[in-house]
């Protein structure tokens, strides 16, 4: 087989490799925050609209109603961040993938778009009727099931191309048939790989619900709306700790092997990663007993942030081990760019503090009385 | 050399996919940043004035901003994005590892803009009006911010600078035509929130006749700075590549029509305002401002338009070919043959054993079907109609000579004969399939 992989860009690396691989996992980990809220959280909104009504329904259904664009639109934001990153380190793999995906691949903006647009179209009221909504209950719920699916779809999509990206053995195959068929059509490379994504975003995604329920203090209501969220944030634990298994058992021996000797550093954060996993279970198993406990609720999203940080720097071992054979990142000429580094890191971190500003603004403006979020 | 596979759009061509994607990007862009500055500036006015109506109007303008700007300008923006990488991978690949960094700083101030358009947006009458127009401000600032920094991209491919020689991000960032691209661009963006701003004002429902004519006649003042775009232009036009002079001054019509139409429309359109509607306080109805608003998009998709096309030969200038190719590979491809240095085009013949493709074909797909698209766009046979065999050959070694906005052919002699087979063939209209090339259909040796 000729080889397909193209060359590294002549142009070289811009900065040093550690600094963009640390950029690339975290950034990467800041997108599955909000995009893990944007595609549990849509699923939940489609539960919360069946069977009975209730109060602590509706007003979980609201807030979470109020949080979704917003978290959208971060979601895309941080998405932005290590689609650039992962282009500059490993761009002659990425577009590859996009290009044999081609329509599939833009298609993701269009089942963007019309999943954004659907939401607020949920969220608008009727001009006449003050807070009534607009559309019938199940056309609510069909609509919610839309945007829901359209994001799913978005996902698969995302691990489609990840996958392809990162097999190079397929290109072939997906030249000269259909490109998304090329990657299913082994189950063992993508199935758990699109679900580790899907089921760990429930992970998070519950962790949310229960910030949301309990944002303006502590009720009877509130307290229903985070228990909900931490049994959807524990079910999904358990189920993406055998589905992790999975995955993992699922890896081509070699790469297997090299996660197994510790040969990659992948290997630690995995493992550091699977006992805070552990941990993360207990104490969503505790917080779901006791749901509005404060501290459980910090220690919970402390794990899981961790968790998801040190996945997302598994992630990246993996992709450098199943691209072993055909590139590793030394291979790159770096020609850093100090200068516009400098002025990257003074922008950003003005951006920070501006951000923050905003942020202290907008929150204090939406909680006249001062009250706090915790219990 | 072509180590990427191609993305093949049947008809259109991938480049009209994000020719397509790109201009709704751009309009939508040009207002999100405009409208920035129409909802601070009006703010600090309608709220000196104590004016109600501007400051309701204004509060609906939010909205408008947020849905067509938060979703659509932002998914059409990553849209570019992942539909320049597929249809211009060379490219995508050459700008993101020369200017990260300034993508960084670009992703920076859209995150800023993000949060304060959000915040401006849902803190209406819940923070003091002073905060309140700080956020809108915050906004407008990181706005225009990110405007600033994609011309330095854009205006990079056309006039790369000393960045040709020194390779030096800064060179490559601070070229002949940013400053004239960011000004230009600046003035589309507050004519076109003010045109969006006269169309919303008449749609509203909330607003009487005065009312309207109120918003419109301070709308109108955002129209005004388009009798810059004349001097504006010049000095784009005089910071351009001699070879895209000429294309504008006649080389290419359509190039030249577009430019003019760009300048006079817009400048009429100011001059409209500034008489009609600022001087006169004037009203427009929803026909007239619908109609203003199309044609300052028009103008300003038109500049865009000519931006690209006076690029050609180039995707960047004096470096990367449209076709694909570095300007530095056409002494090794020449010597080593295209299909050597085209794994993908080569993949596809070898899987279909002997039916795939024949060496000229894969040629002409490689470096002419960006501009020339058989029984389509710029259809290369009627130009060749008239000529005869010989002076096909040898005109393929000088197409670049010929019109200078085509890349050269490169290739070896075998190859060069091939494509000139082929083209002989549609000409001469036999689909007949021959298997003269078969001889170069070697598999390449990599990359
Ligand atoms: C960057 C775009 C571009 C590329 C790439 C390109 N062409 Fe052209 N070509 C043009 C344009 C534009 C014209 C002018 C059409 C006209 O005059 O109507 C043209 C005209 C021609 C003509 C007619 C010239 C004349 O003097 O009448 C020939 C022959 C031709 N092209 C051949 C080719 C071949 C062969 C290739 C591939 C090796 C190629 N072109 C690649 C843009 C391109």
């Amino acid at each position: 087989m000729t080889n397909l992989v193209p060359g590294p860009d002549p142009l070289g690396l811009p900065a040093p490799v550690w600094l963009l691989v640390t950029l690339l996992v975290v950034t990467h980990a800041l997108h599955m925050v909000f995009m893990n809220f944007a595609l549990a959280g849509s699923w939940v909104l489609c539960a919360l609209m069946v069977g009975r009504e209730s109060e602590w329904k509706k007003m979980l259904y609201e807030r979470m109603m109020a949080v979704l664009p917003v978290a959208i639109s971060l979601a895309i934001t941080f998405g932005i961040a290590p689609l650039l990153f992962v282009q500059v380190l490993y761009g002659q793999f990425f577009y590859v993938a996009n290009v044999l995906l081609g329509f599939f691949w833009l298609a993701i903006l269009a089942l963007l778009m019309v999943g954004f647009y659907t939401v607020y179209a949920l969220k608008a009221r009727r001009p006449e009727g003050g807070e009534k909504r607009i559309a019938a209950r199940p056309l609510r719920l069909l609509l919610h099931l839309g945007v829901a699916s359209a994001f799913t779809a978005i996902a698969f999509l995302f691990t489609t191309n990840a996958a392809l990206s990162q097999h190079p053995e397929l290109w072939p195959l997906a030249r000269a048939g259909s490109p998304v068929g090329s990657v299913w059509r082994e189950a063992g490379l993508a199935v758990p790989r699109f679900l580790h994504n899907l089921v760990g975003s429930f992970g998070i995604g519950g962790l949310w619900l229960v910030w949301i329920a309990l944002f303006r203090g502590s009720d009877e209501e509130a307290e229903k709306g985070a228990r909900l969220g931490a049994m959807v944030s524990l079910v999904a634990t358990a189920i993406q700790i055998v589905i992790g298994f999975w995955y993992l058992l699922s890896l081509p021996e070699g790469v297997l092997k090299r996660f197994l000797t510790f040969a990659t550093p992948g290997s630690f954060s995995l493992i550091l990663g699977i006992l805070l996993a552990v941990g993360l279970f207990l104490a969503l198993f505790f917080l779901s007993q006791a749901p509005s406990h404060a501290r459980l609720r910090w220690i919970a999203s402390a794990l899981a942030a961790a968790v998801l940080l040190l996945m997302s720097a598994t992630n990246e071992a993996l992709r450098e081990e199943l691209l072993r054979e055909h590139f590793t990142l030394p291979e790159w000429t770096v020609r850093t760019q100090w200068g516009p580094i400098l002025v990257f890191l003074a922008v950003f971190v003005a951006g920070l503090a501006v951000v923050a500003w905003l942020a202290r603004v907008a929150w204090r403006a939406h909680n006249p009385r001062g009250a706090e979020p915790s219990s | 050399m072509w180590e990427y596979p191609d993305w093949n759009v049947p008809r259109l061509g991938g480049g009209m996919v994000i020719a397509a994607i790109a201009t709704i990007h751009v309009l939508v862009a040009h207002f999100s940043v405009g409208a920035g500055f129409l909802l601070a500036i009006g703010e600090g006015r309608a709220r000196k004035t104590q004016d109600a109506v501007l400051l309701d109007f204004l509060r609906l303008f939010s909205k408008v901003l947020l849905l067509a700007g938060f979703v659509f300008g932002a998914i059409t923006g990553v849209g570019i994005w992942f539909s320049i990488s597929i249809a211009s991978t060379r490219a995508t690949s050459m700008l993101i590892h020369t200017f990260v960094w300034f993508w960084a700083m670009e992703w920076v101030f859209f995150l800023v803009e993000i949060v304060a358009g959000y915040a401006y947006y849902t803190t209406w009458d819940k923070v003091p009006g002073t905060v309140h127009r700080a956020l809108g401000w915050t906004y407008a600032a990181a706005a225009w911010m990110s405007l600033f920094l994609i011309s330095g991209i854009l205006s990079f491919m056309l006039t790369p600078g000393e960045w040709t020689e020194t390779r030096d991000v800064w060179d490559a960032f601070l070229n002949p035509t940013f400053p004239p691209t960011v000004a230009l661009r600046t003035v589309s963006c507050l004519a076109i929130a003010g045109l969006v701003a006269m169309l919303v004002a008449n749609l509203s429902r909330s607003l009487d006749r005065e009312g309207k004519t109120r918003v419109i006649n301070f709308s109108a003042w955002f129209l005004s700075p388009l009798v810059l775009m004349l001097p504006f232009a010049a000095w784009y036009f005089a910071e351009l590549p001699q070879l895209a002079k000429d294309l504008i001054t006649g080389g290419a019509v359509a190039m030249m029509m577009f430019f003019l139409f760009g300048i006079v429309a817009s400048t009429l359109v100011g001059l409209y305002a500034y008489f009609g509607l600022i001087r006169a306080r004037r009203y427009i109805n929803l026909e007239t401002s619908l109609l203003l608003l199309s044609i300052a998009m028009i103008a300003t998709v038109s500049m865009e338009f000519v931006r690209e096309g006076v690029r050609k030969p180039y995707l960047i200038y004096d470096h990367l070919y449209s076709n694909g190719l570095v300007k530095s590979e056409i002494e090794k491809v020449n010597r080593e043959g295209v299909l050597p240095n085209a794994p993908w085009a080569t993949l596809a013949t070898r899987a279909e054993a002997g039916g795939g493709p024949r060496t000229g074909e894969i040629l002409f797909n490689l470096q002419c079907s960006q501009c020339h698209v058989l029984g389509g766009f710029n259809d290369l046979v009627p130009l060749i109609r008239p000529w005869s065999r010989e002076l096909l050959v040898y005109n393929l070694d000088r197409i670049h000579e010929l019109k200078p906005f085509m890349p050269p052919l490169v290739g070896t002699p075998e190859e060069r004969r091939a494509l000139a087979d082929t083209l002989w063939e549609l000409k001469e209209g036999s689909g007949d399939r021959g298997e003269e090339a078969a001889g170069n259909d070697q598999p390449g040796s990599g990359s």
